[in-house]
């Protein structure tokens, strides 16, 4: 349930000044409960020991029947006052001016109250109907709550010539209740710039305008703060129960009261430009339109590790700063306009590099929630780098650690390099592992470009087809790594050819589960992932207008395909999976993920 | 007019908000602070269960698959000791127990078909910071640090906290007992399994600590020191009603059944002997130790745990414990199937049960089919057993494993049959036999063995033998079953273990196997705890120098 009340008060005078009030107020209910009936009448239950609970601290196939009861409620309120102030020089003044300002101020208050209970009880009565009054036992799940205020003021002034430039400059400047009343307010800069050369005098007059009629230049700059969560910087204990006694524990990730704002500073600087390259009906125009992007961050609040010595697994700090640059253009290209045909051509591209700038202290090593791939946080490093082990490509690699050949030269006989690549032992075709572990490389694509034919005939036949590559990208196959794991992979069937021999080695294709480590992450299942995929192909026929059938104006039959083309280098089902879009951190890595399916269409638009 | 009703309306409004810096004082209104544990309950809370909960089972890493430090960390040393084997990865549970080399009774050799291949090598290679929670050495070394920690924390509140009533002066005497024997404990653990360790005296919530490493030799002085400082606590504690009042809620009332329960100001003295009797033998070599060490092990021996005293125990409970699961229960199955547990039962665990030991008969099932693992993590954990939940119904005789909640009983520090088993050994070691047998035999009738007594005029060699096999079997599961492989010094790379029962990756039974463990003595110090407190000059080694 969400319930939004806003009031709004605006008070216009006839010049210059605008009050405007705005107070909102919203208010989110969930109420979630999920009840697990007894289980005695279900044959699972009785033949193979099984049953479905979800909090029951000491389920057994005679204590089932559980009811969970969640209320999660926020409250959030804001307050913003705003002061306009509007001049037009040539309207308000009579200057020959034609310049326009705007200032803004305003004042902006948030509160936000979350408060989260749930309660369970267990173990059902054996009756029904039944609710959770009726339990044996119950336990309190969650109690909980999270105020959060935050108020601050900004300010804005903005100046427009004409219509062919302006600039603005802004301020914001906030308190927050994370840092509590005796902190200063966090203060914030923000600006940009247009200039829209086309629609100058010269521009017009020239000839240029003929080839460019229209064309913008843009700039941006601003700064902002991620302020840390409600209790990041709160000292507390954890209270836990311990038989039937409440005690208190240290949590293992300690909060900081020093932790400080997370800082982002992004400048963009882009164009948009239209441009006329035939007369004819080929190639009319083309827009095209670039920004390039750079945005810095500083203090990202992250889990770092403590000394185990200190007694606590680690704590909340501003741990690492991230610097991020990248580039999208499009180009819009209108190929053949006739009066029976017409076909545009889009093309997109996009590109994008992010990298640790530092790293306070020692590289953080993440968990993937994977579970066993390794990531690091390093200096210089690409965000979702894979550290891991790399077995060995040729006789002579040498050990980082020592600067000595991994195998030493005395023995190197014993070995050879297998025909599929990899170095092996000639006796026990297994590979070898370069002790230690170090990077395998960025995962993430070089760049991305997408390409769409759009080709329409008469309004009757339409056709698209739209292409996208993926350069450069990587996937960590896991899905492979568990199926060698268990011998399940077809990659046993295929034959290796060792000391002479050729044959489907068993012990070639364990080695590689488990070198380094069983389960570590290895270069071997660090594949290239790079894709041309025809995402969407769709031809489309109007009935109607072709047969000009009287009762439909429209009867649109559409065939269409997604994903029906794909060429990859990746062994894996489908190169354009990731383990977890959420996490930034897991994209690169295939672990029993879900692929993009391979889909028709058959559909009919019809209209009277 | 009544625009000029809203403007101002709209200012009063703004300004009354402006005045709201106060509000931006929000509390966490969730959880305790450490301010709440300044009271003689909050106290009490705090020393409960910082010293159980972070110390044996919170930590920032942990794996279903090997559990918490009552199965994970004292896991590791079980699979060690060759009491259990493991086929799973997590950890590399799976190689650390991996022999260099096994030669079965027909010649054959089975080199350890792992990488890296030795568990020197591996033991090295688990240990890098950026292997994470897949370090093998990092657990019991952060589990004992949070108890050593907790326990200054403990401490510098038993200072701060006014406790009440006429016996405030004992009740202060206990939470220093309580905060002194756990910081032992944790010293005697760090220092019987790492190289080096660090001295800490920094509460938890500092966040703080000191790259001053010193030697285990120092550790184990720190851990005497912490028990003497127990025992002069233990001393000041004059008021026997608050004493027990006090201990009542530190030990939680789930615990106090079985032999776990308050114990005596006497008992728990006890209960230090045999633990500063345990590190002294568990840190020398068998061949090493001078008479001198023999007769101290014996005088803290004689001093220890009685058959008839409470010691420190674990258990599950449904309303939250510190362990999930023991050691033993990770091996225990509920009746006899083709499949095993997480942890596999080690043939050379049950080849040392006496023949027409009850407790054999009580705890070991043969597995419908010989359990055969994965031949490319060894095969030296191939085996024929597992361990019955609940026992096969003899009364009266001791049991390993138990999946029923709050029903296995586990000792955490020492125990009767330990304290037993070292005054019979110090007894053996100084020439005294028939002694040192019948404490043997004690330990035998204790745990409901059912055996002939060993009776008089054994050689030393015979009583020794009933010694280690009755130490293996009877002190299984708790963590010490690698000190002893150590001590009788079989892991090292140059020694072995002959007569030992194999299976071999076919099924075959051996029965005169030769194992060469390979296993490293002390491990080096985590290099999680050296990548964020490296070590300052002057330190002691923090890396055990075998190679």
């Amino acid at each position: 349930m969400d319930v939004i009340q806003s009031f709004n008060l605006n008070y216009k005078l006839p010049k210059f000044l605008e009050l405007d009030a705005k107070y909102a107020l919203n208010y989110n209910n969930n109420n979630t409960t999920y009840k697990y009936d007894e289980q005695w009448g279900n044959k699972n239950r009785v033949l193979q020991n099984r049953y479905m609970y979800n909090y029951s601290p000491a389920p057994t196939a005679f204590t089932t029947g559980e009811i969970n009861n969640f209320v999660d409620r926020t409250t959030f309120q804001n307050f913003i006052g705003t002061v306009n102030f509007r001049t037009d020089f040539e309207k308000d003044f009579n200057i020959n001016i034609p310049l326009k300002t705007f200032t803004t101020a305003a004042f902006d208050y948030r509160r936000n109250q979350y408060r989260s209970f749930a309660a369970a009880g267990f173990d059902g009565p054996g009756y029904a109907p039944w609710n959770m009054s009726q339990a044996a036992t119950y336990r309190v799940l969650t109690d909980y709550i999270e105020p959060f205020v935050t108020y601050g003021i900004l300010a804005n002034q903005r100046f427009e010539y004409s219509n062919f430039t302006g600039f603005s400059v802004g301020v914001r400047s906030d308190f927050s209740s994370a840092f509590g009343s005796g902190a200063t307010a966090q203060t914030f800069p923000r600006g940009d710039f247009f200039l829209t050369l086309s629609n100058l005098k010269f521009w017009q007059n020239s000839k240029i305008s003929n080839l460019i009629p229209e064309f913008k230049l843009r700039a941006g700059y601003g700064e902002a703060g991620i302020q840390p969560g409600a209790f990041q910087r709160f000292t507390v204990l954890g209270a836990a129960n311990l038989g039937g006694s409440s005690v208190f524990t240290f949590p293992t990730t300690n909060p900081n009261p020093n932790l400080s704002v997370e800082l982002s500073k992004e400048t963009e600087y882009g164009t948009d430009f239209t441009l006329n390259l035939g007369k004819g009906q080929w190639l009319k125009t083309a827009n095209i339109s670039a920004t390039l992007w750079n945005r810095e961050t500083a203090n990202a609040i992250y889990r770092v590790d403590a000394a185990p010595s200190t007694g606590v697994g680690g704590k909340l700090d501003n741990a690492f700063g991230l610097k991020s640059n990248g580039l999208q253009a499009s180009l819009n290209l209108n190929v053949y306009s006739g009066k029976d045909f017409n076909w545009d051509f889009i093309t997109n591209y996009s590109q994008q590099n992010s990298e640790i700038s530092y790293v306070k202290g020692p590289p953080v090593i993440l968990l993937s929630s994977a579970g066993s791939v390794g990531i690091t946080l390093k200096q210089g490093y690409k965000i979702g780098q894979f550290f891991g082990f790399k077995l060995m490509k040729s006789l002579t690699e040498v050990n980082p650690a020592t600067g000595l050949p991994v195998i030493p030269e005395a023995s190197r006989s014993l070995y050879e390099v297998a025909s599929n690549g990899w170095v092996v032992n000639k006796a026990t075709k297994q590979t070898v592992a370069i002790p230690g572990q170090s990077s395998l490389g960025d995962p993430n694509p070089k760049f991305n470009m997408s390409f769409i034919n759009n080709l329409q005939y008469k309004g009757i036949f339409t056709f698209n087809m739209q292409w996208d590559w993926v350069a450069g990208a990587h996937l960590y196959n896991q899905t492979k790594q568990w199926m060698y794991r268990d011998g399940i992979h077809s990659d046993y069937d295929i034959p290796v050819t060792i000391n002479g021999e050729t044959q489907a080695y068993t012990a070639f294709y364990r080695s590689v589960y488990a070198g380094g480590a069983a389960n570590g992450t290895k270069n071997y299942f660090y594949e290239d992932a790079s894709f041309w995929r025809l995402r969407n192909l769709s031809f489309g026929v109007d009935i109607a207008k072709l047969t000009k059938i009287k009762f439909a104006n429209r009867l649109q039959l559409v065939l269409s395909g997604r994903n029906l083309l794909t060429f990859t280098p990746y062994s894996g089902m489908d190169p354009e999976v990731n383990y977890s879009t959420n996490s930034a951190f897991d994209r690169g890595l295939d672990h029993n993920t879900i692929p993009n399916t391979k889909s028709y269409t058959v559909g009919l638009n019809v209209g009277f | 007019m009544k625009n000029n009703k809203i403007l101002v309306g709209i200012l009063g409004v703004t300004l009354s908000l402006t005045a709201c810096k106060k509000d931006l004082d929000i509390t966490n209104v969730n959880s305790p602070t450490p301010s709440s544990a300044q009271n003689e309950n909050g106290a009490i809370a705090l020393a409960q269960g910082t010293i159980y909960l972070n110390g044996f089972y919170n930590l920032k890493y942990s794996d279903g698959v090997y559990g918490r430090f009552w199965a994970g960390a004292m896991g590791f040393s079980e699979i060690m000791g060759d009491v259990i084997g493991a086929e799973a990865a997590n950890a590399f549970m799976n190689q650390i127990g991996c022999p260099n080399k096994v030669t079965l009774d027909n010649g054959t050799v089975v080199l350890n078909p792992s990488n890296p291949k030795t568990q020197y090598e591996l033991v090295r290679y688990a240990n890098q910071n950026s292997q994470g929670g897949s370090n093998t050495t990092f657990y019991e070394w952060a589990y004992m640090y949070n108890m050593i920690a907790a326990s200054n924390k403990i401490l510098e509140l038993a200072d701060k906290t006014t406790f009440t009533g006429s016996g405030a002066a004992t009740k202060k005497a206990t939470i220093q007992a309580w905060a002194y024997w756990w910081k032992g404990y944790a010293y005697s653990r760090i220092g019987s399994t790492y190289y080096a360790g660090i001295i800490q005296n920094q509460p938890t919530d500092a966040v703080l600590t000191n790259g001053k490493y010193v030697s285990k030799e120092a550790i184990i002085a720190e851990a005497s020191s912490n028990f003497d400082k127990a025992v002069t606590a233990l001393g000041a504690a004059s008021s026997t009603a608050d004493y027990t009042a006090i201990l009542g809620k530190l030990i939680p009332a789930y615990l106090q059944k079985g032999k776990g329960g308050i114990l005596t100001v006497d008992m728990w003295k006890r209960n230090i002997n045999t633990m500063k009797a345990r590190n002294i033998l568990v840190n020398n070599t068998k061949a090493s130790m001078s008479s001198s060490q023999w007769s101290n092990v014996l005088t803290l021996a004689n001093d220890g745990v009685r058959a008839t005293d409470l010691v420190f125990t674990a258990r599950t409970d449904a309303n939250g414990s510190f362990i999930e699961s023991t050691v033993a229960d990770k091996v225990g199955q509920a009746a006899t199937t083709g499949s095993t547990n997480t942890y596999k039962l080690s043939e050379r665990w049950v080849q040392e049960f006496v023949a027409g030991d009850k407790r054999r008969d009580q705890n070991v099932i043969t597995l419908a089919s010989v359990g055969l693992f994965n031949t490319d993590r060894g095969n030296s954990f191939n085996t024929r057993y597992s361990l019955k939940y609940g026992g096969n119904g003899l009364t009266g005789v001791y049991t390993y494993a138990n999946n029923t909640i709050g029903a296995n009983e586990i000792t955490i520090a020492g125990s009767y049959e330990e304290n037993e088993l070292m005054k019979a050994e110090a007894l053996i070691m100084t020439g005294q036999v028939d002694l040192g047998a019948a404490s043997i035999d004690a330990v035998r009738t204790y745990q409901g063995a059912g055996l002939a007594p060993l009776g008089t005029g054994l050689t030393q060699a015979a009583a020794y033998e009933q010694l280690r096999r009755e130490r293996r079997i009877a002190l299984a599961f708790k963590g010490l079953s690698f000190y002893d492989a150590r001590r009788w010094e079989i892991i090292a790379p140059d020694k072995s273990r002959t007569g030992a029962v194999v299976i071999s990756s076919t099924g075959a039974v051996n029965t005169n196997a030769t194992i060469v463990y390979g296993f490293l003595d002390y491990w080096d110090v985590p290099d999680n705890e050296l990548a964020y407190n490296p070590a300052e000059a002057g330190s002691a080694p923090t890396k055990n120098p075998k190679q």
